[in-house]
Order: structure tokens, then C-alpha cells, then sequence
């Protein structure tokens, strides 16, 4: 069975890092002097939610089947904190039997008594931010941690007992060979975990990373190295028995998919708490503030902490589902779209359609239009020509 | 007789010898404009004329002037464009006057500008006034350019006056030398109505306004007229004279200068050159001189945004209110869609229009490779007039094909020959002969295809004269040539827009570098683009564009989707800008790869 559900989802934004990452540009802050007012609001915009649920339509009947804590790291927190976030969730909605609950844990904050600890409070599934196994790339990459930790931490949260890890690992950094990565992408293959998720590096906007390569300090791989070391990334995959689902995400079995970030990707509700946590429920995308001090000080004068807000209209719900579809392996669902938007997909897009299909950039499965593996490689350009004029 | 007390006369002067500033403080002495209203070149209206430092429309300001002798004067200085695409007009502008003032830079000397329109003031009869203007620069050669001119005019050195428009001095000495040298007008104000239409102007209240000059007879307002050419009759609704605002008058006699409104909507009916007479009891000829003004390089004009259409050919309605030179027909191209085919008098003429289309009319317009007007002569003795390439004939239905030529005057420091003796073999010239103005002057005469003339010739003779070379020419009839059509095929798909006629002998190295510059300015994309160019099936110079390798961003950020669906909207406003022949986009520099050909340098 795939594990993937159309239950509504829940994630938490834990704002926290110890040190801040050269290439990362999710929000978090390494000052931790405002943790406790910080779990006194997110508690605070957990129940407003919980006492308003007519706020969102069917908010009051929904089984939310996944929790996600991300960051940040979640990982610093301390069981009481997390104890507390539990127990108020619990009080305000409800959960299904089998619910995916994820934490996000980077090797140098955890040790085998905290995993036993999430284990008891119901965490049932570790992704654990590794990036890599060369301690001279760690060092590079801003991390705190270096490779033999990082196996440690793996072993450690097998031990726990916790039979669905994923790590995270990064590819194409400024200073790596392709060995280098193959070294990494191995090592960390054999370490067994159920799920991998593997990035190409991205230099965002604002980032440290991003200002040297203005600077012309650093330099990204040329678009030729990084074909490279996509393609030999998902061959190595493929031969070691996990199946790509998603353009950066790997399994050892549909069983082992994220659940939580499938709902991402198929327009599934989801509800978010936290500094610059995102929303969509019911068509509707919205923002918290992405800043921690705003956040705490509006939770604390009743005000609402979302700062962007957008109702999707029909040509964005179609090219949203066109974009999201494409990035998964198994494509756009054709009965489906043709469903829930009346218009028949392939027809819709025929010329562009059949550019693609001639190429060999897509392919149609079963039902499914989905890229093939040349497609993979510019998926963006792809995605782009299905915006409406 | 009022004729006595009355003199019109113009300006001449090559591009920055400063002909608007003496303009200006001709206006000043007068007291025509006080030194507060002067912004500088009170003449050139518009924005471009006063960026560019040029001027594109003739203007003509009235001026009343007491001399020494205690007589006062009118003067009406009329001034002219100062560029080759406008010469026509320029030949009006000098019809309609008695003298010139011949304003040569002391630091700069005689250029060729100087020379043409000084000819073309000889032509019209005029008597010319020497002026050497910024004698007050350091690095002014009063001596050595006092010789060009006495050279170039054969008149004494002490008839050339010594001036600096900008320090003021020698000003008052003109405005007497024009009293005492530049003939009173002549014509009879009883005889029949002979007035020449020199310019016209489009005003959004009044439509358009005729600037004209009386010959002969008497313009009363309300006057019944009729042009010569047109045979258009009309009420003379307003007659005036020009000082900075136009002042109505209730006659305009023989020898004056002043408008006309009509009435008439735009200025395509009030042609430059043109006669009028009255309606009843009419001149029995039109004074010489008139012509049809012709375009001599057209180009494809269009907008971006396919929807702008409609307002393209607004804009260009509303332009050639003003600008009657101006041609535009509706045509389409396989690339680039639904555009106009524009007709121009020459390329700065086309700059202008592109321009004001941009800057006026907020449009955002793509602009085919310029081509001149080719007649081809066919098989079976009709000839036929192409102005554009993807019009061409069949090979096989064409007899021979003729070209434009100018004659182009140079005149440059005489270390320079041997580079513009290069510059002439590369642009296909015929060299007829070289004169010296002087030891550091030398006049070098050409004969070039028009067609060379359009790309990227100015930039070489600066580069190749370090700037110290000037240039001017007129058009110098037909001469046959062997002509071929280059296209360039995108993935085996010709793209008409970029089609061209070029000289056999140059077709493979153009074919080379178009297809060289076009791999540059493609950006690569989901497939291999191939571009070639070809003569009819004959593929002559291949490049190739690969295929975009790879272009997948890793994450989608979480559950921010907006995020991921904001960069491609962006990235999808960039494509927008480009054109989509088949399956190949084509960004719009791309259509003006010709140009930018020459500036890539492997």
C-alpha cells in the first residue's frame, strides 16, 4: 500500500539551530533567549486554532494523519517542551490511529535517551539532517556535526527501536567530486534507513552561501557536472532498491514514502503552526510571519500572525496540481484532473503535450502523465509551459 | 516698401558646431525671448531633439531686430534638421530663405555636413555669411579653419565673422551683417498666391500646422486655398506668425513667413514643398522644387505582445499625424506574427520612430532587420520595387536586380585615407576621388550601396578615424548588383523575419556570422536548435544551440508552494518576451542579430 492518504496533515515550525548553515535559508535563529515565550505562543496559536475550527471548513471533523516537526532543529528541544506541544495538540484535534508522526533530528543534539523519548511520545518516524559523510564537506557546509556522529546517531535511533528513518544528504557542493558524493550517497545507503532524501544544492537568495557566489567567492558546478551527478545519483539508487518518488526523495518501499510531504505534493490539506509556517486548506495557501519576535509579540496581543494570504483561483489550482503532479514519480493522475477540473488534460495541453511526448520527456503510464527520466533533468522548463498565457 | 525691412535666413552648420545656441542668443539680442524663458535650444521641442543635440523638425521664429541704422527689422530665422535622412526637408527649409548663416567650429573646422548643406544653400540661391563660431575655445585654430572656409566659399577673411554663441560675442555683428548682406525678399503682394509649405506640425486642438512662406500675393484669413499637389481646397481658418507662441494676424503678404491652420487633420495632407494659391484667381504654377518624399529603408515593426496590435497601429496613426515620411502598411510574418512593414526616410529617421514608439507610446515592439529598396527586374520585363526581403522573387523568375547608391563625402585628417580606403573596400564602395581642404583636411568621395551603408557602417569610420572623420551623403540612383536572399532556418524552418539580401561575394561570411551571433543570443532550451542559413536550398554556415542539460530545482520548500510556483511564474515571464516559432523559443534580440554582428570580435 502506498503510503499515501488524503487526511489532512500538521506541521510545526521549530525556529531553532544551533549554528545557522551556509546554504540553508529556512527560518530559524541561534539565539534561544525567547525559547519559552516562543512554546507559550506556538500553544497559543495551536488552541486559537483548536477554539475556532469553524474558522477552516471541516476543520472540527478532520483526522489529521500526519504531524511533521521541522525547522530550525526540533531536535533541541527538551522533552518538557515537547511534551507540551504534544498534549496541546492532542487537546484540540484528533489524530488517526496510525498517524505519521515526524521529527526532524540533526546528529549533535540527540543521544539515545532522547530517542527513547520520542519513541514514548509517539514519534514514529526520524529524518535526520546528515547532508554528508565527508567531515571536511561537513565543516564546509556550517554543520556541527561530522560523519562518525552521524552514523552514531543513525545506529542509535535504530537501536531506539525506530524502523522508519530518513536522512537527508546533499549533492553538487562547491568543493565536491563526484566521488566525494558517491562516497557519501553509499555510506549513507548502507546505513538502512527506510527513506532517503537527496538535493541538489540550491543557492538561495540571501543565504551566506548565495552572497559568496555573487561575490564570485565560490562557484556552482556547471549544469553538465550536475546532470552528472543527478544521473549517477538515481542510478545509484535504482540499483541499491529504492524507488525515486519524487525529485529528491527516495524510498526502499512505497510503504516508506513521506506521507506528510505527499500531501504537499498533492494538494492535500494541511495546517501549520509556527514563524513562517505554511497553510492550504481548502484552496486557500497562507503565511505565518517569518519572524520570531513579530510572532511572539502578535500571539500576545491577539492578533493574527499570518502575513500572506492567497485564495487559489482555477488556473492556479490546475497549474499547481501540474507542477506538483510532475515532480512526482507516478505523474498526474489523468481520470482525476479530468474530474476534478472538467477538462481533459491531454487535449488541454495538446501541442505542448506532444512536444513532451516526442522528445521522450514524458511518458503516460497506466493513466498517469509523468516525466521520464530525460524529463526529470528540466523539469522546471517543463513545468514553466504549463502556465497559462 | 515693407519688403526692404524684412529678411529671412537660416542657419547651417554640421551637428554641434552650435547652431541651436546661436540660435538662442540671436533670440536674446533681439529680445525676442528674455535670458529667463531660455532653456537651452529654445528650437528643438521635443525631448529627443534636446538629448540627441539635433533637430528632427524645422522650425521657424520671428524676430524684431532694430539696427544701427534706427530702422527695425523683421527677421524670420527658420531652422533647418541637421541630418542626412532629413535633407529634403532641409532643401525646403533653405527654399524658404534669402541667406544663410554658415556656422563653422574653430576647433572642429569644416566637416561634411558643412559642406552639403552649404551646397545645397548655393543651390537655393543663397548668400551665405560666414561665421566661425567658438573662437573663444583654447583649442580653437582660427587661422587654419579661417583658410577652409575661404577655400570652401572663396570669400575674403575679413568677411567671416568671429563669434562664440556661447560667450556672446560677434552676435550683435551678425544681426547687422545679416541687414547689410542677405537680400530683402522679392515678390509682388498684389500679384496671384504663390506661398511654399516648408513644414508642418501636428497639434492635438488645432490638427495640423502649415509653416509656410509667401512668394507672392497676399494670404488674407479665411481665404479659400488649394495646394498643388494635393488639389485639396480649404478656408485659410487661421493665419499668424511665429515668435515663441503663435500670434494670429489678418495677412500674410509676399516676402513673410508664418502658418497656416486649415483645418486639416494631420500632415500627411500638408506635404513639405508643397505650393498653395488661392482658389480663386490662382498662380498658374507651383514654385519648384516639390517632391514625393520617399522612404529609403524599411524595417518590420512589431509588438511583443501579440494583444498590442491594435495599439501599435494607434501609436503609428498618431505619429504620422506629425511626421508624414513616415509609411506603414500591415503585414505578418510566420515568426513574428502581426506587424506593420514602416517605411523610413533613413536609419535615424527609423531610431527616432523606434524610439518615440517606446518612450511615447509605451510599447514594447520588435524591429526586423533594415533593408533598403531593391528593384528587381523581372524575366518578363516588369520590374517590381522590394523593400522587403521575404518578398523576393524566384531565381529563376528574375532577370537582374538593382541596388541604391549614395555618394558619400568624408572628410577626415589625412592619416586616416589608408583606413577609410579599408572601411570602403569592406562596404563594397567606389572610390572616386579625394581633395584636400586644406593640409589636415581631406575630402574623400565614394560611391556606396545604401545597403552597406545601414549596418554598422558609422561605428567603423569612428573607429576607424578615431571620431575625427565626418560624413554625409545623398542618394545617388540605381546600379545593378548580384544579389542573392540569405535565410536562416531554425531547426530546418525558415524564419522570414530574419531573411536578408546580401551581395553574393558577402553571403558566406554573413551566413557565418548570423548564425554565429543567433547561437549566442538563443538561450538553450528542452531541444538542440540548429541554425542555419541557407541560399534557396543551399545550406552555407551551421551553429548549433544543445540542449538544455539539466534544470530541476531539488526541493519544492516545504509546504511553501507558492514559493516554487512564484520562480516559475518568473521564469515564465521571461519566455514571454521571446517568440515562439515552433518549438523553439526566440528571444527578441535575435531579430536584430545583424547588428549586433560586427561587435563580436571571435
Amino acid at each position: 500500500m502506498k503510503n499515501i492518504s488524503n487526511n489532512p496533515g500538521l506541521y510545526i515550525h521549530i525556529p531553532f539551530c544551533d549554528t545557522k548553515c551556509g546554504y540553508c535559508d529556512f527560518y530559524s535563529i541561534t539565539n534561544h533567549s525567547s525559547r519559552s515565550e516562543f512554546i507559550e505562543s506556538l500553544l497559543k496559536e495551536i488552541r486559537f486554532y483548536g477554539c475556532n475550527p469553524a474558522n477552516l471548513a471541516g476543520l472540527n471533523k478532520s483526522v489529521f494523519d500526519t504531524v511533521y516537526l521541522g525547522g530550525g532543529t526540533p531536535s533541541l528541544l527538551t522533552e518538557f517542551e515537547l511534551t507540551l506541544i504534544f498534549e496541546e495538540l492532542n487537546t484540540f484535534f484528533t489524530f488517526s490511529a496510525n498517524c505519521e508522526i515526524t521529527l526532524e533530528a540533526n546528529p549533535g543534539t540527540v543521544n539515545k535517551e532522547k530517542f527513547q523519548f520520542y519513541k514514548n511520545i509517539g514519534v514514529n518516524r526520524l529524518s535526520i539532517g546528515i547532508q554528508s559523510f565527508k567531515d571536511d564537506e561537513l565543516k564546509y557546509l556550517g554543520r556541527i556535526h561530522d560523519s562518525a556522529q552521524a552514523v552514531k546517531t543513525v545506529e542509535e535511533a535504530q537501536n531506539a527501536g525506530f524502523d522508519n528513518l530518513s536522512i537527508d544528504l546533499i549533492f553538487a557542493t562547491p568543493k565536491q567530486t563526484l566521488d566525494d558524493w558517491l562516497f557519501s550517497l553509499n555510506k549513507g545507503i548502507a546505513l538502512n534507513t527506510q527513506h532517503i532524501s537527496a538535493y541538489n544544492l540550491i543557492f538561495e537568495e540571501g543565504t551566506p552561501f548565495y552572497k559568496k557566489l555573487i561575490r564570485g567567492q565560490i562557484f556552482d558546478k556547471s549544469e553538465q557536472e550536475q546532470e552528472r551527478f543527478y544521473a549517477e545519483t538515481m542510478s545509484v539508487f535504482a540499483k541499491s532498491g529504492f524507488e525515486q518518488y519524487e525529485i529528491s526523495s527516495y524510498a526502499r518501499s512505497d510503504k516508506y514514502y513521506s506521507r506528510h510531504n505527499y500531501k504537499y505534493w498533492d494538494h492535500t490539506n494541511y495546517l501549520s503552526f509556527g514563524p513562517s509556517a505554511h497553510s492550504f486548506w481548502d484552496g486557500k495557501r497562507w503565511s505565518n510571519v517569518r519572524s520570531l519576535s513579530a510572532y511572539i509579540r502578535d500571539l500576545k496581543d491577539a492578533k493574527s500572525v499570518v502575513d500572506f494570504e492567497e485564495t487559489l483561483d482555477r488556473n492556479t489550482r490546475i497549474f499547481e496540481k501540474i507542477m506538483l503532479g510532475l515532480r512526482t514519480k507516478k505523474g498526474i493522475d489523468l481520470k482525476k484532473f479530468e474530474r476534478e477540473f472538467n477538462i481533459p488534460f491531454l487535449e488541454s495541453y495538446a501541442t505542448n503535450n506532444k512536444k513532451l511526448l516526442d522528445g521522450a520527456l514524458v511518458e503516460i503510464t497506466d493513466g498517469y502523465f509523468h516525466l521520464t527520466q530525460k524529463g526529470i533533468m528540466i523539469c522546471d522548463e517543463i513545468i514553466a509551459d504549463f502556465i497559462p498565457n | 516698401m515693407y519688403l526692404d525691412f524684412i529678411r529671412n535666413f537660416c542657419i547651417i552648420a554640421h551637428i554641434d558646431h552650435g547652431k541651436s545656441t546661436l540660435a538662442d542668443r540671436l533670440l536674446e539680442e533681439t529680445k525676442t525671448i528674455s535670458q529667463r524663458d531660455l532653456k537651452a535650444q529654445v528650437l528643438d521641442d521635443m525631448d529627443l531633439e534636446r538629448e540627441r543635440g539635433i533637430t528632427i523638425k524645422s522650425h521657424a521664429i520671428r524676430m524684431n531686430y532694430t539696427a544701427n541704422n534706427k530702422n527695425t527689422y523683421i527677421f524670420n530665422l527658420i531652422d533647418t534638421p541637421g541630418h542626412v535622412d532629413f535633407s529634403y526637408e532641409v532643401s525646403r527649409s533653405l527654399a524658404a530663405c534669402e541667406g544663410a548663416l554658415l556656422v563653422v567650429d574653430a576647433a572642429q573646422g569644416v566637416e561634411a555636413q558643412t559642406i552639403s548643406n552649404l551646397y545645397m544653400a548655393i543651390e537655393n540661391d543663397l548668400t551665405i555669411i560666414p561665421v566661425l563660431n567658438k573662437v573663444d575655445l583654447p583649442s580653437a585654430e582660427v587661422e587654419n579653419v579661417t583658410h577652409q572656409i575661404i577655400e570652401l566659399i572663396g570669400c575674403e577673411e575679413d568677411e567671416i565673422i568671429h563669434a562664440s554663441a556661447k560667450a556672446g560675442i560677434g552676435i550683435k555683428e551678425i544681426l547687422e551683417r545679416v541687414i547689410e548682406v542677405i537680400p530683402a525678399p522679392k515678390g509682388d503682394p498684389e500679384n496671384k498666391l504663390q506661398a511654399l509649405l516648408f513644414d508642418s506640425l501636428f497639434d492635438s486642438y488645432r490638427g495640423a500646422i502649415a509653416f509656410i512662406r509667401v512668394f507672392n500675393g497676399t494670404l488674407k484669413k479665411n481665404d479659400l486655398i488649394k495646394f498643388f499637389s494635393t488639389r485639396q481646397e480649404h478656408s485659410a481658418d487661421e493665419i499668424g506668425i511665429l515668435r515663441l507662441t503663435r500670434e494670429p494676424v489678418k495677412e500674410l503678404k509676399a516676402g513673410e513667413v508664418g502658418y497656416l491652420i486649415t483645418g486639416v487633420k494631420d500632415v500627411r495632407e500638408t506635404k513639405v514643398g508643397d505650393t498653395l494659391t488661392h482658389v480663386r484667381n490662382p498662380a498658374s504654377e507651383a514654385l519648384a522644387g516639390y517632391k514625393e518624399v520617399k522612404p529609403m529603408v524599411y524595417s518590420g515593426i512589431y509588438p511583443i505582445m501579440s494583444e498590442d496590435f491594435e495599439n501599435l497601429r494607434d501609436a503609428l496613426d498618431k505619429l504620422t499625424l506629425n511626421d508624414s515620411a513616415l509609411l506603414y502598411t500591415p503585414e505578418s510574418s510566420k515568426a513574428l506574427g502581426f506587424g506593420f512593414r514602416c517605411g523610413f526616410l533613413g536609419l535615424l529617421h527609423m531610431e527616432i520612430v523606434q524610439e518615440r514608439l517606446e518612450r511615447e507610446y509605451n510599447l514594447s515592439i520588435i524591429n526586423t532587420v533594415p533593408n533598403v529598396v531593391y528593384k528587381v527586374h523581372l524575366a518578363n520585363g516588369e520590374t517590381m520595387e522590394l523593400d522587403n526581403p521575404t518578398e523576393m522573387p524566384n531565381p529563376g523568375t528574375i532577370n537582374y536586380i538593382e541596388e541604391p547608391f549614395i555618394r558619400a563625402q568624408i572628410i577626415t585628417p589625412p592619416e586616416y585615407i589608408g583606413n577609410i580606403m579599408r572601411l570602403g573596400t569592406e562596404k563594397r564602395a567606389e572610390f572616386l576621388n579625394t581633395s584636400y581642404l586644406d593640409t589636415n583636411r581631406a575630402d574623400m568621395t565614394f560611391r556606396f550601396p545604401l545597403s552597406e551603408v545601414i549596418f554598422e557602417f558609422y561605428d567603423k569610420l569612428k573607429s576607424y578615424t578615431k571620431g575625427y572623420a565626418s560624413l554625409d551623403y545623398e542618394m545617388d540612383g540605381y546600379q545593378q548588383s548580384t544579389l542573392i536572399k540569405l535565410d536562416i532556418l531554425i531547426n530546418g524552418e525558415p524564419l522570414d523575419a530574419l531573411s536578408t539580401i546580401v551581395h553574393r561575394d558577402k553571403a558566406y561570411d554573413w551566413g557565418r556570422k548570423m548564425t554565429r551571433s543567433l547561437k549566442k543570443l538563443i538561450p538553450r532550451q528542452m531541444f538542440e536548435v540548429a541554425i542555419q542559413a541557407a541560399i534557396g536550398q543551399k545550406v552555407i554556415a551551421r551553429d548549433t544551440v544543445r540542449a538544455l542539460r539539466k534544470n530541476v530545482t531539488a526541493k519544492c520548500y516545504g509546504g511553501d508552494i507558492s514559493r516554487k510556483r512564484k520562480l516559475l511564474e518568473k521564469q515564465k515571464e521571461g519566455k514571454k518576451r521571446m517568440k515562439q516559432v515552433g518549438r523553439v523559443e526566440i528571444p527578441q534580440e535575435a531579430f536584430l542579430a545583424v547588428l549586433a554582428m560586427d561587435s563580436d570580435q571571435d
